[in-house]
């Protein structure tokens, strides 16, 4: 986990106060929780959707809809809930929008780089993972990040995605055969995992 | 042993999620089953591949656009000091002009999408034409800062909308054709002769063109609607070498300034995504 990422500490308390605050229009609790969660945010959206540009898109409109939506979100779901809810489905409006007004082609435009001949460093691994996400088809990418970036449970992610828990395990196994075929080189830096 | 594939069961297997009789089971298969080996191979090595995702931060530099973006659209919008004799005029206008559209409605929607009223102007530019200019020559020298920067047509619609009240018809999409072309950029609240303006950034393959907009009542002086289609006034300034197109629609007034080719029309199009109103703005460049 990178440092400027890691969760909020003691959410709960910050968590209620700063939504309370952009309930009551306060700008400020709306930048504090902007700095609060918007590495949670980008991070999401920057690996479903495999570019940084959009994943910026993406980020901004979040905070706009959490701003203009905020009276919606009700206690009866966590927050971090609410907040993926909106990421994912901000996330979709985009694709859906680029598919339509600007161009077809591959969603991912993260390049892989080329294989290592030989040795892999650890801290290139993460990357590596990142842009080969970015070559999957974005119903197999999905369920990998929300599964192993954001931690959710098959049922969590199936209600986010609006599948079954059974399509979930079926797409998170087709796309764990993807990445493994195309980060096959990096099987003997991983030995001990694997 | 299982006679099947344990297809649905290999993940959880893999993510050393399965015990008891249950991975007994798998396992017992895998020992006389080299595809469900090879299978539970590559789940293992994507399952340890996807456990290595890390969170990427939001760069600092974009962090803080976003955030003094966000802060700005969250801001409450500013009121406009209208007075009440002023407000009194205003209904007055908006009223017989509410009572001419009622009576022509149907005539009038007509021909305001087949035609268009193309007036040249050579009389001084109003003061909402003049602020077009100047802000349009600050973004030409680069000291023009906006409100609100954004690529994307909606989010600027809906600032516009909160901090301004008006409604900028730039289309959400754009037809195949225009693709890569049209460029939003942003947005800067204005005033003109103390009515609340908005300015609106945008390019048109990388052209700077400008668009102001303010609430038609709120101006001292608005260009003629024509009553036979959409009157446009366009006005060349040789000086600067700019073209100005006017007009008043749905109690918007606009003004829109550019060097692009003609008059200047191609940048209607960033509102126009009918494909005959587009032929028709198309073709005011040989009207003149």
């Amino acid at each position: 986990m990178g440092g400027g990422t890691e969760p909020v500490t003691d959410a709960a308390p910050l968590e209620t106060a700063l939504l309370e605050g952009c309930r009551q229009r306060d700008r400020s609790a709306f930048a504090a929780l902007f700095d609060a969660y918007r590495d949670r945010v980008y991070s999401l959206a920057v690996h479903l959707g495999g570019n940084e540009r959009l994943a910026a898109d993406v980020t901004q409109d979040v905070f706009m809809k959490l701003w203009t939506r905020i009276d919606q979100f009700r206690r009866e779901a966590t927050f971090s809930t609410w907040l993926h809810r909106i990421v994912v489905n901000t996330y979709l409006d985009h694709r859906r929008a680029e598919k339509r007004f600007i161009r077809p082609g591959p969603d991912g435009s993260a390049a892989l780089p080329a294989a290592q001949a030989r040795g892999v460093w650890d801290a290139e691994i993460p990357a590596r993972v990142r842009a080969a996400l970015g070559a999957l088809s974005p119903k197999l990418r999905a369920p990998l990040v929300l599964r192993y970036l954001e931690e959710l449970s098959y049922q969590e992610i199936a209600d986010l995605l609006g599948v079954s828990p059974g399509t979930v395990a079926s797409r998170l196994s087709r796309g764990h055969r993807q990445l493994a075929a195309l980060l096959a080189d990096l099987k003997p830096a991983l030995r001990r995992e694997v | 042993m299982l006679r099947r594939h344990p297809k649905a069961d290999l993940l959880a297997y893999a993510e050393g999620e399965l015990s008891g009789a249950a991975a007994q089971s798998v396992a017992e298969h895998l020992v006389r089953c080299p595809r469900c080996r090879r299978r539970l191979d590559a789940l293992r090595l994507g399952v340890a591949l996807a456990r290595r995702l890390e969170p990427v931060a939001l760069p600092a530099e974009q962090a803080a656009a976003i955030r003094s973006r966000l802060v700005r659209f969250a801001s409450p919008p500013r009121t406009a000091s209208v007075g009440p004799r002023r407000r009194i005029s205003a209904l007055a206008g908006a009223a017989a002009v509410l009572v001419v559209l009622l009576g022509a409605a149907v005539l009038v929607q007509k021909l305001r999408t087949s035609t268009v009223d193309l007036r040249r102007e050579s009389g001084p530019p109003s003061a909402l034409e003049q602020r077009a200019i100047a802000f349009h020559l600050q973004r030409l020298g680069g000291t023009a800062r906006l409100d609100f920067e954004s690529g994307s047509a909606t989010e600027l619609r809906q600032w516009i909308a909160a901090q301004a009240g008006l409604d900028a018809a730039l289309a959400r999409g754009r037809p195949a054709e225009d693709a890569g072309r049209y460029q939003p950029v942003g947005a800067k609240l204005l005033e003109v002769s103390g009515a609340r303006c908005v300015a609106i950034a945008y390019r048109i393959d990388s052209q700077p063109v400008t668009l102001l907009t303010a609430h038609a009542a709120d101006l001292t002086a608005t260009p003629a609607r024509g009553l036979l289609g959409k009157r446009i006034h366009y006005r060349f300034d040789r000086g600067r070498r700019l073209k100005l197109l006017t007009w008043t629609s749905s109690g918007q007034t606009y003004s829109l300034v550019s060097d692009l080719p003609q008059l200047g029309e191609q940048s209607c199009l960033i509102c126009h995504t009918d494909p005959e109103r587009r032929r028709l703005i198309q073709r005011l460049g040989a009207a003149l």
